[in-house]
C-alpha cells in the first residue's frame, strides 16, 4: 500500500514539476515553446496503467485546486476550474486511463507502436474531446471553432505522444514496473 | 501588504468551506447573468473585493488567459455578435477573479483540511482518506524537489553538451521519481504506514 501510494504521489509531483520548469526545447518544432504537462499526463497513463496513472492525475489537480500554482504557466488556484481551459483538466484522468488501457491491450513486443497509439488516442484523441466542447461552453463558441482554435497545439502534442513513447520504453528498460 | 487592506483579516478568517461554497453559487448565478452592464457591474465589483481584500494577485492571474479572451471576443465578433462575445469575456474575467481571491485569501493548510472534511464521508464507503491526505502533502512536498531536479539535469547536460537539453533528459528524470517513490514508501512503511490519527 505505502508503495502505490508513494507512486501514485511522486507521479504527481512529476505532472506538476513538468508544469514548473522552462519548457523542454523540441530541436525540430521550430523552437515552439510547448507546456510538458500533458506529457506528463501520457506517462503516467503509460507508466503508472490506468487506474494508478489516473489517481495521479486526480492528486495532481487537487494541488492545483487548492492553490498551489502548479500548471503550466505558473497557474492555480480555482480560477483554471472555471476558466477556458476547465474542459482539459476534466479530461485529464479520463486521458490517462485510456492510455494506460490501450497500453495494456496493445502487443509487448512493439513498445514504441503501443506508446504512440495509446498516446494519441487517449491523449490527444480523448483529451480533445473533453477539451473542445469545455472551451465552447466557457466562451460560447460554436464547436467547430473551439475545434479550429485547438487544431493549432495538434503537431505538439504528437510530438509529446513520440517522446512519452519513447521516455516510457527506456524507464521500462531499466526499471521493473510492477 | 495585505495586511493594511480593510477586508484582508476578516477574508482569511472566513472558514474555507464557507469561501467555496459562496464562490460556487457566485458561478451559477454568473451563468444566468446575460446582461452586459451587469456583466460589466460585476467585473467593477469584483476588481473592488480584490482590492479590499488585498488579493491583487488573483487579477494577475487573467494574465496567461488573455490570449483565449481576446481569441473568444473576436470569433464572437467576426460571427457577427460581438455582444455575446462581450459577455462571455466579462464572464470569464469576473469568475477568474473571483476564484482567484478566494485562493489568495485562503492558506494552503486551510484548503487541505477543507479537502479532507469533504472526504471524511467516504471513509465509510471504503475509500482510504489517510492514503489520500499523505498523497497530497508527498505531492506538494515532491513537486518543488522534482522541479530542482530538473534544473540540476539540465546543469549537468550542458556542462557536457554544446547543444540544448532536450527530451532525452525526461528519462534519467522519470526514473529518478520513481526509485524516489521506493524510497519514500520505504521510510513510510517503516514509521507506521497510514495509521489513522
Amino acid at each position: 500500500m505505502p508503495s502505490t501510494v508513494a507512486r501514485i504521489a511522486l507521479f504527481a509531483a512529476l505532472i506538476a514539476a513538468l508544469g514548473l520548469v522552462p519548457q523542454i526545447t523540441l530541436p525540430f518544432a521550430g523552437g515552439v515553446p510547448i507546456t510538458a504537462q500533458t506529457l506528463g499526463i501520457m506517462l503516467a497513463g503509460l507508466i503508472l496503467g490506468p487506474w494508478r496513472g489516473a489517481a495521479a492525475v486526480l492528486v495532481f489537480l487537487a494541488v492545483v485546486a487548492m492553490g498551489a500554482p502548479l500548471l503550466a504557466g505558473g497557474r492555480g488556484g480555482l480560477g483554471v476550474f472555471v476558466g477556458p481551459t476547465v474542459g482539459f483538466l476534466v479530461g485529464f484522468p479520463i486521458a490517462a486511463i485510456v492510455i494506460g488501457l490501450i497500453w495494456r491491450a496493445m502487443p509487448e513486443g512493439r513498445p514504441m507502436l503501443a506508446g504512440v497509439t495509446a498516446s494519441v488516442v487517449g491523449g490527444i484523441l480523448t483529451l480533445y474531446a473533453f477539451g473542445i466542447p469545455g472551451l465552447a461552453l466557457v466562451t460560447d463558441m460554436p464547436l467547430t471553432k473551439a475545434a479550429m482554435v485547438m487544431a493549432a497545439f495538434i503537431p505538439g502534442d504528437i510530438l509529446k505522444a513520440l517522446i512519452a513513447a519513447a521516455v516510457n520504453r527506456e524507464v521500462r528498460r531499466a526499471r521493473v514496473l510492477a | 501588504m495585505g495586511r493594511l487592506t480593510p477586508l484582508a483579516a476578516p477574508a482569511r478568517r472566513l472558514p474555507a468551506g464557507v469561501k467555496l461554497l459562496l464562490l460556487a453559487a457566485a458561478s451559477v448565478g454568473l451563468f444566468r447573468l446575460g446582461d452586459p452592464l451587469a456583466l460589466a457591474a460585476a467585473v467593477a465589483a469584483v476588481l473592488a473585493l480584490a482590492a479590499l481584500a488585498g488579493a491583487w494577485s488573483a487579477v494577475a492571474g487573467l494574465r496567461p488567459l488573455a490570449l483565449v479572451i481576446v481569441l473568444s471576443f473576436a470569433m464572437h465578433a467576426a460571427l457577427g455578435d460581438w455582444l455575446l462575445g462581450l459577455v462571455v469575456c466579462l464572464r470569464i474575467v469576473t469568475l477568474v477573479i473571483l476564484a482567484g481571491i478566494v485562493s489568495a485569501v485562503t492558506p494552503l493548510s486551510e484548503m487541505l483540511t477543507a479537502f479532507e472534511r469533504a472526504l471524511a464521508p467516504l471513509r465509510r464507503l471504503g475509500v482510504p482518506t489517510r492514503a489520500v491526505a499523505v498523497a497530497l502533502a508527498m505531492t506538494l512536498r515532491f513537486a518543488p524537489l522534482l522541479a530542482e531536479r530538473w534544473r540540476t539535469l539540465g546543469e549537468a547536460w550542458r556542462t557536457r553538451s554544446p547543444r540544448r537539453p532536450h527530451w532525452r533528459l525526461l528519462i534519467p528524470f522519470v526514473i529518478g521519481a520513481l526509485d524516489d517513490a521506493d524510497r519514500a514508501a520505504e521510510a513510510l512503511a517503516a514509521r507506521g504506514g497510514f495509521l489513522e490519527k
